[in-house]
């Protein structure tokens, strides 16, 4: 799909459009105006066809409303929500909005702030915070604003991503030095999909993170986090320090994973556990691998086959000489007998 | 901006749009200006831009590190045309843009600007058949290498409206 494949939005089918608005908010396109021009032209004239769909799809339209100006649209996605939805925080944050776009920023800046209270964990109200403040050109306390965001955020995210990264790091170092059966399932692919599970985990991964001794690090404070260069000498560190895990160590991983309070996250547990016996494993394997390399590559055998193999060559050399003697021998003998025979008749002949 | 000065007067015939984002990189950037400086006989004289908040109508820290960095490499004085987002209507009643030139002292003073009546109801019309969605600026090109930054198509149907 092109960026820009333009259509005329206002008469295709009823499908089509359905499916368009689909992957616009999947793939969170900012093509407000095409939203609105499709809600109101090919997907309004039948709300209650589109199934539970239509509750994204009012928010959808609702954002792409408040983007054009479309104020009475936005409004009237708004009251359908509040009736299906009453008092959800979800559209108490549209009409937040709403008063942003309005430029009523003290009404929004309080619904935000009831909003916070409520649920301080998410995220995207102090977001909305911020862009608030950004549109009232007061850059200092956006920045401000902004500090406090990156606080609840990193030390959720840096953890999470770079503990994927790193698992991720190995198992590619991993296939790269074994390359064993290179058909089968490459443990960098497992290790990327189980990643993508883990989710939602930060207490385990702490856990791993406090017994690959690399906790100290995520006591950055959030004021001076460099989330890039922080995630940088995670994996530098991690990496080295997954390779030295002691045995013990090991172990006390294994029970805090199985631990039975920690039931009800079981299968993502699992998962975890899985990976990290899968490292575990393969650990011992290179291990093992390397032990049993180094006498070979110490040992003088290297050196003696390659005499004998030297030696053989000799020996064929002197097979190849001593057959070609042998013809040439055999020609010289041919030739006598016949040098013989030709003497014998001219003899007998004269 | 592309353009010719003669006698004192400067005609910008042509624009370029680069990027949208608030924030861009210098290598995209940096590629985007070579592309253009080696492409025809015009050259690059100045920089275009619109603030992203409505009220902002100040001067744009990028765009002008970028108007100082073409002055230094044309050795010529740029200009700095600033989109003014309050002025742009649907019916465009009135020129939108206001144009800075660099003076000796660093400073950017506003400068007289013309701009073609038949512009003006053309940007009008293009903006109701809603032309504006086929606009590409340099950005989606490298998003899309097969999208046209230089507009030839936009230009083209532009022609047909005059």
């Amino acid at each position: 799909m092109g960026y820009l494949e333009t259509k005329d939005w206002t008469i295709v089918s009823f499908e089509v459009g359905r499916k368009t608005l689909r992957e616009w908010r999947e793939d969170q396109s900012r093509r407000s105006e095409e939203v609105v021009e499709l809600w109101e032209h090919v997907l309004s004239r039948s709300p209650s066809s589109l199934g539970d769909e239509v509750w994204m799809i009012y928010e959808q339209v609702c954002i792409a409303a408040l983007d054009c100006a479309r104020y009475d649209l936005a409004m009237e996605c708004i009251q359908e929500l509040d009736k299906r939805f009453p008092r959800s925080n979800r559209v108490l944050k549209l009409q937040a909005m709403r008063y942003e776009a309005l430029e009523q920023y003290s009404n929004a800046v309080s619904l935000y702030d009831k909003l916070l209270e409520a649920d301080s964990t998410n995220n995207s109200y102090r977001k909305r915070k911020v862009s608030i403040l950004m549109a009232q050109g007061k850059r200092l306390e956006a920045i401000k604003e902004l500090n406090e965001y990156l606080k609840v955020t990193t030390q959720c995210a840096v953890f999470s991503s770079s503990g994927a990264a790193i698992a991720e790091k190995i198992a590619e170092r991993y296939d790269e030095l074994t390359g064993i059966n290179p058909e089968g399932p490459r443990l960098a692919d497992l290790v990327r999909t189980i990643g993508k599970q883990m989710d939602g985990l930060e207490e385990r991964l702490s856990e791993v993170e406090r017994v690959l001794g690399i906790s100290e690090l995520s006591e950055v404070s959030a004021a001076d986090l460099d989330v890039e260069s922080l995630r940088k000498s995670l994996l530098s560190k991690g990496d080295s320090q997954v390779f030295k895990i002691k045995m013990e160590d090991l172990q006390k991983l294994k029970s805090t994973m199985t631990e039975p309070n920690m039931k009800p996250l079981d299968e993502k547990l699992n998962t975890i556990q899985f990976y990290e016996d899968l490292i575990r494993k393969h650990i011992s394997l290179l291990e093992e691998w390397d032990a049993n390399i180094q006498p070979v590559q110490d040992s003088e055998a290297i050196r003696t086959s390659e005499q004998h193999s030297a030696a053989l060559d000799l020996n064929e050399g002197f097979e190849r000489i001593a057959g070609n003697v042998s013809e040439g021998s055999s020609r010289v003998d041919d030739f006598l007998r016949r040098f013989q025979k030709t003497h014998e008749y001219i003899e007998s002949k004269s | 901006m592309l353009g010719k000065s003669h006698g004192g007067k400067l005609t910008i015939t042509s624009v370029v749009p680069l990027v949208h984002e608030s924030a861009p990189l210098s290598p995209s950037i940096e590629i985007a200006l070579a592309l253009v400086s080696s492409k025809d006989d015009q050259s690059i004289v100045g920089i275009y831009y619109s603030n992203a908040s409505y009220q902002d109508k100040s001067f744009n820290p990028y765009s002008i590190r970028l108007a100082e960095k073409i002055a230094a490499v044309t050795g010529q004085s740029t200009y700095l045309a600033q989109v003014v987002n309050w002025h742009l209507t649907a019916d465009c009643s009135s020129p939108c843009i206001s144009v800075y030139q660099q003076q000796d002292s660093g400073s950017w003073k506003d400068i007289k600007v013309d701009v073609d009546p038949v512009a003006l109801t053309l940007v009008s019309s293009a903006l109701q058949k809603k032309l504006y969605r086929e606009l590409v600026d340099f950005e989606n090109h490298l998003d899309n290498p097969e999208l046209d930054f230089y507009n030839s198509s936009l230009n083209r149907m532009l022609r047909e409206e005059l």
